[in-house]
């Protein structure tokens, strides 16, 4: 999910007829530049020679009954599907970790030129996965109630904590807080503290490393 | 007076008939969704000018316009019902949250729906 200005212009995205590394490229009739799907970064036109990249809009890639929990009165896209029934445009991709042609998915989280990417088979088998990572504490967490996954900030007040799931919840390991991990709201405390959610990019994980050479991938 | 009587309802009836069957029609076509330009392919293609320098590979050689104009509904007003344990890409924009269920982007034509909530405009892409 991008915005879709530049420099304060208002563009368009449309689909270029290529690809890169398996991913679509996008284009714009505004500045006639193509667009990497999977970084946002300009490849090729105008736009790449100043050097231009999209900013990314925080979004979660997550079953329709958590989108639903979340934001009750959300907008939906209502257009007849262009895909035909099946398995991989449901939560079933996720709880298999792998797209129709056998390719390891996950979230990707990105900062300050860091870069990382954790298995869906690892969110569920762990529950929590935190890898370290240079500015942030990023926690990866697996939520079996809506088979999907969202990524928190572990920090509260600057501190990070460490998380493990228990019974449901995110529970830090020294101090024994609990955290709605739907909403990462702290449990049992009215004014309590709430987890920040970082953005996440749902991404096919071989793919996504060759497009991120330095960043670490925990399957 | 009975005959009177019977003559009236049969008047009035395929009238009364009449009318609900055209404010049914009225009202389907009102909820229908404007899908008018989201999947004419031949409409939004254009030749892809792009050189051998340009990066990746060509998979069709044309590029499509942009997709601005589609339908939104809210969960319970759904044409196109969408399942809970479908996967739908999510974002909330000057506060309004917005769902792309996955099944209705690709095709290649509806990769990507270019939108706008607020002042903000932003797209969504598979």
């Amino acid at each position: 999910m991008y915005a879709r200005s530049v420099k304060g212009k208002a563009i368009r995205l449309g689909v270029s007829g290529r690809l890169l590394d398996f991913n679509l490229v996008m284009w714009d009739p505004e500045t006639d530049s193509l667009w990497s799907q999977m970084t946002g970064k300009a490849l090729y036109g105008p736009a790449k020679k100043k050097g231009l990249a999209l900013d990314v809009m925080p979004s979660l890639f997550v079953s329709f009954s958590m989108w639903k929990a979340l934001h009750p009165n959300t907008d939906v896209l209502d257009l007849p599907p262009v895909r035909s029934k099946g398995w991989h445009f449901t939560t079933k991709t996720l709880v298999k970790g792998k797209n129709r042609y056998g390719d390891a998915l996950g979230l990707a989280v990105e900062s300050g030129g860091d870069a990382v990417a954790v298995s869906y088979e690892a969110m569920r088998g762990q529950g929590a996965v935190q890898p370290p990572m240079k500015h942030l504490a990023p926690v990866f967490v697996w939520i079996p109630k809506y088979s999907s996954a969202v990524v928190y900030d572990a920090r509260i007040e600057g501190k990070p904590l460490h998380f493990a799931m228990k019974e449901g919840l995110l529970v830090d390991a020294s101090s024994g807080r609990k955290f709605d991990p739907l909403t990462g709201k702290e449990v049992g405390k009215p004014q309590g503290a709430v987890l920040a959610r970082l953005n996440a990019m749902p991404a096919v994980l071989d793919f996504w490393k060759d497009a991120h050479p330095s960043g670490r991938v925990v399957r | 007076m009975h005959s009177h009587v019977r003559a009236a309802a049969g008047r009035a009836l395929p009238r009364l008939l009449a009318a609900i069957l055209c404010l049914g029609a009225l009202r389907a076509q009102e909820q229908k969704p404007d899908m008018q330009g989201v999947d004419d392919w031949d409409q939004r293609k254009r030749p892809a000018p792009w050189g051998k320098e340009a990066p990746g590979d060509e998979v069709v050689d044309v590029r499509l316009m942009p997709l601005e104009r589609v339908p939104y509904s809210v969960p319970s007003r759904l044409h196109n019902p969408v399942g809970d344990d479908e996967l739908v890409i999510g974002c909330v924009v000057d506060g309004k949250a917005v769902a792309f269920p996955v099944k209705m982007l690709g095709g290649p034509h509806r990769e990507i729906v270019n939108a706008k909530a607020g002042a903000s405009l932003f797209a969504a892409s598979w």
